[in-house]
Parts: structure tokens; sequence; C-alpha cells
């Protein structure tokens, strides 16, 4: 087989690929997609802030809002979107392909990771820029978004098992989706929840990410501090927990439709 | 052997319930060939189209593509083949011609040059090289059906499988696709399995035909093998001389076609016994014989005969292959 690269930075570069080409014949739905982003950012700071938005709760919120972003993208890509293209047929082929389909979910995750990125870089530029929020700028946050990302894979993996297995899911996805804005610490920091809800909301993707990211860009955190204050080598543990977990969990779901025959069955 | 499978079985359990799909099923197709896999709903053809190309575990047997066991070398196994699946579109429809064919081609791991040169061959070939810039939902059911055939050919596979591939095609596709089917067989040495509820699509681009019923294979045979086996044959007799209703009343249960001022056709004989019965009485009357036909059976009456004896437990015999 003549790769050339490793099957998933192929895998990765060709889901890209195509989700451009198919964004490209969306251009308005994507466009309106990205005022939509900015609108409903407004619109929660403006309640949140009870009619009087502070930029420290702005810059604060906006960092959650932004990885919560991330995890509706990987919701709806593991979601709505899968189980569309199980109706179009186009997930089978995906699992005919030679390359394992481990590989391919993983490139297209990732693919649709980095537009995604895009999309929110724009988005939240011009917020930034426009509102003049309070954020201290720092390279050491990249190793730590990413890392928080990677919790984020292992979760749509999850999502991605459940909706092979039970088709049905779309509005269970809805309900996680926008459940994960009030419960992960996006609007209010997690810190202020009591103790039991705390419990519950740090075992959430995304909720640990969040923490850690805040500290380092609105608080000055070293990657250093946050290493030695302990709350990086938890997300690190939280983030390889979901991935492992949401790798096996969808190899079993994989192996789990092909035994009962089920993947194109909807 | 471009596709064997041995002993091949399918046993769903669902909810208590034990359904045998597919049941010990032995089955090859050499390149060159096109066999048409043939059953009534639920039969177990999807479910072994399925099999074959990695998307169902069977419950035992074993499948090996071009030499490739697909339990052991899946990845080689999986790159011996194309696949088109009944009822989907396999095809992103907000991606234009040209971009379907390079996402599939790289998914199957070609590399870009390759898969630009096979694309051009292949959309050159269907007649929509014009067109290939246009996105895929603007296409008609018969362009989208060869871009989705296109797709499954990207890599230029030993194998093609072919689940109901004229499904909602008009009749002028379907004779398009029919003839690009043998070409793939005849002309390219493809090896290529179609399942279709289309008899008559089956029995001119088939070399071969299997009919499975309730997961059974019962026959496995070449086309003119199993059109041998009619039970019923009926026998066309053509004679000279002009026929009146009134002369010939022993002819009034026959097919009787005026051929021309001298010549007439009888069809419908419906055995051999009427045939000799009828050849002595239109000696009499003067009428010289000038051919007797046993008539071409349908396959679509061979594969009624096959159902119907299963159905009925009766033992079967087709020709060993």
């Amino acid at each position: 087989m003549d790769l050339g690269i490793s099957p998933i930075f192929s895998a990765m570069v060709n889901e890209a690929r195509k989700s451009i080409r198919i964004m490209a014949s969306y251009k308005i739905n994507f466009l309106f997609g990205m005022v939509a982003i900015a609108i409903s950012f407004l619109g929660i700071s403006y309640v949140v802030g009870g009619g009087k938005p502070n930029p420290d709760v702005m810059a604060s919120m906006l960092v959650g809002y932004l990885l919560w972003y991330y995890v509706t993208m990987i919701v709806d890509d593991m979601g709505a979107t899968l189980i569309d293209e199980a109706r179009a047929g186009t997930l089978e082929q995906m699992f005919i392909s030679p390359n394992p389909i481990g590989f391919t979910f993983v490139g297209r995750v990732l693919g649709h990771l980095f537009l995604s990125s895009i999309q929110l870089l724009f988005v939240g530029g011009i917020l930034i820029w426009s509102l003049k929020l309070p954020f201290q700028w720092s390279l050491d946050a990249i190793p730590v978004a990413m890392i928080a990302l990677f919790g984020l894979f292992g979760f749509g993996f999850m999502l991605g098992g459940v909706s092979l297995i039970f088709k049905q899911v779309t509005s269970m996805l809805w309900v996680i989706s926008n459940g994960l804005l009030f419960l992960n610490g996006s609007l209010v920091p997690a810190e202020q929840f009591p103790t039991w809800l705390l419990l519950i909301a740090r075992i959430l993707p995304s909720t640990i990410g969040i923490s850690v990211l805040r500290s380092m860009l609105l608080n000055r955190l070293t990657i250093s501090d946050v290493w030695n204050n302990g709350s990086l080598p938890l997300l690190l543990l939280h983030s390889t927990a979901y991935l492992v977990v949401g790798w096996l969990m969808l190899q079993w779901c994989i192996g789990y439709v092909k035994r009962h025959g089920t993947l194109g069955h909807y | 052997m471009t596709i064997e499978i041995v002993g091949l079985s399918k046993i769903y359990q669902s909810r208590g319930k034990i359904i045998q799909a597919v049941d010990n099923l032995s089955l090859s197709v050499e390149s060159s060939t096109v066999l048409s896999f043939l059953g009534p709903n639920g039969a177990g053809k999807t479910t072994t189209i399925k099999m074959i190309c990695g998307l169902i575990t069977p419950t035992a047997g074993r499948i090996c593509l071009n030499g490739f066991d697909l339990a052991r070398q899946p990845r080689k196994a999986l790159g011996q083949i194309g696949v088109v699946l009944e009822g989907a579109r396999n095809l992103y429809w907000r991606l234009s011609a040209w971009d379907n064919l390079l996402y599939f081609g790289r998914l199957r791991g070609q590399s870009t040059k390759k898969i630009k040169e096979r694309a051009e061959h292949l959309l050159r070939e269907l007649g929509l090289w014009e067109r290939r810039h246009d996105l895929t939902d603007t296409f008609s059911r018969g362009m989208q059906q060869k871009i989705a055939i296109a797709s499954a050919l990207i890599t230029d596979p030993p194998i093609v499988l072919l689940d109901e591939p004229t499904l909602g095609l008009d009749v002028e596709a379907a004779r398009m696709l029919e003839a690009w089917v043998t070409k793939l067989a005849h002309e390219e040495g493809k090896a290529v399995l179609l399942t279709t509820h289309q008899l008559d699509m089956a029995e001119r681009v088939s070399d071969r035909v299997a009919i499975i019923q309730k997961g059974h294979l019962l026959a496995n045979d070449p086309v003119s093998d199993l059109l041998d086996l009619s039970q019923n044959p009926t026998y066309t007799v053509t004679v000279e001389g002009s026929y009146t209703a009134d002369s010939f009343p022993w002819l009034k249960d026959l097919a009787v076609t005026a051929e021309g001022p001298d010549m007439t056709t009888i069809s419908g004989i419906a055995d051999e016994q009427r045939l000799y019965d009828l050849l002595p009485r239109l000696q009499n009357a003067k009428m010289p014989l000038l051919s007797a036909t046993r008539d071409q059976p349908a396959l679509e009456e061979i594969f009624l005969q096959f159902l119907n004896k299963d159905r009925n437990k009766a033992p079967f015999e087709s020709k060993p292959s």
C-alpha cells in the first residue's frame, strides 16, 4: 500500500480536505455559524453579568465557552454526523477501507478539530480584540490545551461507539453537549460549585482543562506552576483515562456492530 | 480463485431468537467472471456480501480475497476489493464527483498521483469528465450510481462487489451499467460478484449464477447449465404453408403466427409428447416441417423452480461445479 506518510496523518489530511470542501459548499452556513458563536457568547455574558458584562468575567467565560464549543464539535462529529454517514453508506465505505477504522476515526476527529480551531481562533480573536478582554497570552498554554483536547477525543470515541450501537441518540447528544455548558465550569468556575457538584463536574470532560487554562491565561500561572500545584498532572491523568477508555469502548462497539450486523441499520 | 468462501455461516442472536442468516456457504468466483448471487428478500445475500467486505463478522467459515485471508490479513484482503452497497448513496453529495473519487482513493491508502490518473480515466470512460467539478447531488440517479461504482474502482481492485447495482435506475442507465459490469470482468479481468432481483439482467451479464434461500446455497452453476435444468420445456415448430383456424382446430390451444404467406410458426407446445402428436398431423396436413426447437427458458423460471423445490423439501439436483 502506497501511504507515504503515516496512516493517521494521511487520514487526518484526507478528512480535513473533505470537510473543507463540504464546508465550502455550505459557505453561508459556515459564516453564520461563526456569527452564532459570537452572538451566543455575548448573549450568555450579558445574562451571567446581570446586564452589565465585566471584561474579567467575560475573559474567564470565553476560555470555558471556546473549550465547550470544541466539545459540541466533537459531539456533533461523532454523533449526528456519524449517524448521517451511516445512513448515506459512506461510513460503511470507511470500514471497508484497508486502513484500520480506528486510525480513520482519529484522523477524522483531528481533521475536524483543526478546522474548528481555525473557526474558534478567528471568532475568539475578534471577541478578545473588540471587547479588550484581559488575556495573558502564553505559549505554555498550547501543550496544556492539547492535553485537554486529547481527553475530548476520548469522550468523542465513547460517543462514536454509543452512536454506532444505539443509533437514535441525537437528542441524548444534544442534552450532553448543552448540559456540559452548565456543568463543566464554562459559565461559572467549577470551584464555585457545591462540593458534590464539583466532584461530578471534575469527572466530566473539559472541566479540569478549562480550570487549568483559565489559571494560565487569566491568572498568569506558568506551566511549571500548574504542574507543581497538581492541576496539570490531574488533567493529564484525566485526559489519558478518557482517551484510553474511549478508545477501548469504541473498539468494543465496532466489534459489537460487526458481530450483530447492525453497522448500516438506521 | 479470486474470491474463495469456505463453510461460511452467520447466526444472529436477538432477544432469545436465533436466526441462521447464512448456513455453511461455500462459493468461489474466479477472475474474469461475473457471478450473480440471487435469492428472495432475507435469503442472506447482503449478509454474505457484508461478511466478504468485513462489515459483519462471520460465526464460522473462511473468506479469502485474492489469496489473502480476511480474518488473518484484513488490511491486505480489504485492499483487494471495491464495494457498492445496496440502497446507500456511498458518496458525499456535497462533494463533486472529482472530490469524491479523490477522497475514497486516499481513504483506501492510494497515492494522490495514482488516484488522479485513475479518476480521470474512469470519469472519461463514464462520460462524466466535463462534469467532474459539479456536486454529485446535482446528478441524476444513474450518474450518481456510476460515480459510486467509479469510487469503488478507484484503486483498480481485482474484486468488485455490487449489491443491487441497478436498483432504481432507468432502463438506459441500467443497460449502460450492465455493459460496464461485463467489461470489468471480461476485458479488465476482474472478479465481479453482484446481487440483484432483476433476473433478466442477471441472465444477460452473468457467467455463473448462485441461488441462495434461507442462507442455503441451492445452486452455483454456469448460466447455460442452469437454463438446461428447466423442468417444463416448451417447443416451437415452424412449418411451410398458411394456417386458418377452421381448417386446423387441433392447433387452437397453441400460439400460431403467420410468418408470411407460406410459413407458419406454432409455439407454446407444452411437452415432448404433444410435439410428437403434432408432427404427424402437420405432415398429413401437407405442412412440411422447417424446424422444431426447444425454447430457451428464462432464468426467472429456473430461479422459481429452485426456490419451490427447496420450499417443498424435494430432493434437488444441480450439476456439480
